[in-house]
């Protein structure tokens, strides 16, 4: 029995140095950040959350605009962070005492959120290609609002998806579980569409965080 | 004694076969019912009622059986015939009076024929066939014939402008010699109509009839000015048996090109039960077209040789990539092959490819080329369109080699049946379970199958001026915060053009965007290849 256990213990210790320190369960760490990015969205202020979205709107549509991915991406990496840090504490999130200074977990949720609405940014001509967006250029007379509802439906379809997988892990499933099955059925959608991983996560993520709530004016 | 009457049997052995038959075209699924039209069901329905009933009544179903079916030993007297031919006891078809034949209710048989012909319906007819059915009454409809536009009403006369008058005016005062284009019926130029071959409006249909057949036969005389009817047929007539043979090799969808890779990896399907759904597969585009991206080496012995097959299948025939340029039996891989297989090639091709077991289908195929080369004779415009044996007709060789030191592909020539050939031939590492061995044999094979074929910076989905230095890249990926907005700056790190810091990172190779930069050197190693190899 105790050499059993001593080999049980060996075993362990010498699986642990064989994974590489870092990056030791990679779908583990994912689902986790997954899980992050829901409970931010879910815990920031609807007001805050929408002048994120429209700061780092604006940013990408004027000062972020590069032909280069590289910079496009770091440039609003920047202003994203930037604005996490400079914004007055308390307007951020909701928070139980809101005139208080901006603390680690409130820049954090600012961080996270910001993450999924940059992405979600990055990811609009993915969804909304050009040749729908010129069609409801040509039919809409409020042609963002009808983009931004364009949108809304393909997010949503995206979930459907997700409920209708094997990685859905049911409607009163918690962070974790949901990060975890939003993380294997993207895995699988970048696996195998032309659809990258963190566009499927950012979309999934802000729809389901927002309970799916249109964006503002595009309600009909 | 009791027997089972054979009319029974048969109803019985005739719904098995249906249902069987729906079964297997997958007419029990949920989400088959799901999307089927209503009008299918009460069709089939119909169907089934009228077909079901009229075979029970012409047939007199109702009624007892006059032959039989049993198991038991042969009787003596009587009429009985063994079925599986063994004289102990055994399956008899008999008809004697004496044994008692037992068969189902005439109702229940009613039902079941009803039942069979309720699932030859289903089977027959789905959403497609019912709107095509329904469709018909249109297609008769005397409005959908193609006739011949009425005349059009002649156009009003433009009035004469400004211009004309002045110039009508200085001819009539003589400072002009002409009127120009201001003379009448200047501007009544017929405009010159096509001929309408269609039925006129009033044309009787035997007279459509008949004119529609002179034309056919017009056409057969003489095809866009080159050699009669009768010419073709005769010429046609000696060249008979190539005709048919390269009819069949076409109606048989025999493979139209030969390419053969030979590789020492072993077997990733040893076992018959394993190969069988492949042999059986006819096209393999619907399974490939759902391929994973960039899936990791399997475990276990026949791991690296699954890669290899998975490379194979994404370079060469995943149909989501395009151009499309082989099917999958055109290209065979002959596993656990001798590490020398090239050179034996080269050295003496006839025996060596007999060994290998490639000589059969390369003369199969250069021997419908020479048939198709032969036909095209006919005619000296095609003459040209004949492919060149070396586009359909190639060897490579991919040895793994602990040795093997990084090398480019080295070509030799060779003559097979008084055509000259070529055999490429490359050696490589083993493969590992790593990211980089999986790109490492991308290239390898690509480099491989394409002769001078490239992939660099130009061509490359990564952009080519800006792009961060591959170390300031790789420290960014190790900050904890946007690591979604983050990841779009692996767009710009395609695993075929180094970035060897990313096969170290497993984390970032489970989210890498392996369609950007996959989907981008698979096309352009296909529009390259196209260059050099094809199909008949």
């Amino acid at each position: 029995m105790k050499r059993a256990l001593v080999k049980l213990a060996l075993c362990s210790v010498a699986l642990c140095g064989v994974a590489p320190v870092g990056y030791a369960e990679p779908a583990q760490d994912r689902s986790g950040y997954i899980a992050e990015l829901i409970d931010a969205i879910r815990a920031t202020d609807h007001a805050a959350l929408a002048n994120t979205r429209k700061y780092i709107q604006i940013v990408e549509r004027n000062k972020c605009q590069a032909p280069e991915m590289t910079l496009r991406v770091g440039c609003m990496l920047e202003a994203a962070a930037q604005n996490c840090k400079q914004l007055p504490a308390g307007k951020r999130t909701r928070v139980t005492d809101p005139s208080g200074p901006a603390s680690g977990p409130e820049r954090e949720a600012c961080q996270r959120a910001s993450d999924v609405i940059a992405a979600n940014q990055l990811s609009e001509r993915l969804f909304v290609p050009n040749d729908v967006r010129y069609a409801i250029m040509s039919k809409q007379r409020d042609a963002r609002t009808a983009i931004a509802r364009e949108l809304h439906h393909r997010y949503a379809q995206l979930v459907t998806e997700l409920a209708m997988s094997k990685y859905f892990p049911g409607p009163r499933a918690d962070s974790k579980a949901l990060g975890t099955g939003i993380d294997g059925f993207c895995t699988d959608v970048s696996g195998t569409r032309d659809l990258s991983w963190q566009y499927c996560v950012a979309a999934i993520v802000w729809f389901v965080a927002t309970d799916g709530a249109e964006p503002e004016g595009t309600s009909r | 004694m009791r027997a089972l009457g054979a009319r029974s049997v048969t109803a019985i052995v005739l719904l098995a076969g249906t249902v069987s038959a729906a079964w297997l075209l997958e007419r029990f699924r949920a989400d088959y019912w799901a999307q089927l039209s209503p009008w299918v069901t009460f069709l089939a329905g119909a169907f089934a009622f009228a077909a079901g009933t009229l075979v029970f009544v012409y047939w007199s179903l109702g009624e007892r059986s006059r032959s039989y079916l049993r198991f038991g030993e042969k009787l003596p007297f009587g009429e009985e015939t063994s079925l599986l031919g063994v004289r102990t006891r055994t399956l008899l078809l008999g008809h004697a009076p004496y044994v008692e034949v037992v068969d189902v209710p005439a109702r229940a048989m009613h039902a079941l024929y009803i039942a069979i012909f309720f699932g030859v319906a289903l089977i027959s007819l789905d959403n497609r066939a019912v709107s095509l059915v329904r469709d018909v009454p249109n297609r008769f409809d005397r409005s959908s014939i193609d006739y011949c536009k009425p005349p059009a009403p002649p156009k009003q006369v433009k009035k004469q402008d400004q211009g004309c008058k002045l110039v009508e005016r200085a001819y009539k005062l003589g400072y002009a010699k002409s009127l120009g284009s201001c003379a009448p019926g200047h501007d009544e130029e017929r405009q010159v109509q096509r001929l309408c071959t269609r039925r006129q409006l009033d044309e009787p249909l035997l007279h459509y009839a008949w004119r529609r057949l002179d034309n056919q036969i017009d056409d057969l005389r003489t095809i866009d000015e080159g050699p009669g009817f009768w010419e073709l047929f005769t010429r046609q007539l000696d060249h008979l048996e190539t005709i048919v043979e390269t009819t069949a090799n076409t109606v048989a969808m025999r493979p139209r090109s030969s390419h053969h890779v030979f590789t020492n990896l072993p077997d990733p399907r040893p076992r018959l039960r394993d190969r069988v759904g492949r042999m059986l597969e006819r096209g393999c585009g619907a399974r490939l077209a759902h391929l994973q991206h960039f899936p990791p080496m399997p475990a276990g012995p026949q791991g690296a040789s699954l890669m290899f097959e998975q490379v194979l299948d994404q370079l060469m025939f995943n149909p989501i990539y395009k151009p499309i340029v082989a099917q999958c039996e055109e290209i065979v891989v002959h596993w656990s092959a001798p590490a020398n297989a090239c050179e034996q090639i080269q050295a003496n091709a006839e025996k060596a490819l007999d060994n290998l077991g490639a000589l059969g289908s390369v003369r199969d195929v250069l021997a419908w080329r020479d048939g198709r080369a032969e036909l095209h004779g006919f005619d000296a415009k095609h003459a040209l369109d004949v492919a060149t044996p070396s586009r359909i007709v190639s060897f490579q060789c991919l040895m793994f080699d602990d040795a093997a030191e990084p090398a480019p592909v080295a070509e030799h020539s060779f003559a097979l049946d008084g055509v000259t050939l070529a055999v490429r031939e490359t050696r490589t590492k083993p493969l590992t379970a790593d990211g980089a061995s999986q790109i490492r044999l991308y290239k390898q094979l690509a480099a491989l199958l394409t002769p001078g074929f490239g992939y660099g910076r130009l061509t490359s989905n990564q952009a080519i001026g800006a792009v961060p230095e591959e170390a300031a890249m790789a420290e960014s990926f190790r900050q904890p915060t946007f690591m979604l907005t983050r990841l779009d700056l692996l767009r710009d790190a395609d695993l075929f053009l180094g970035n060897e810091w990313l096969a170290k990172r497993p984390d970032l190779l489970a989210v890498y965007p392996y369609h950007l930069h996959l989907k981008n050197f698979i096309e352009i190693f296909r529009r390259q290849y196209k260059e050099h190899r094809g199909r008949l």
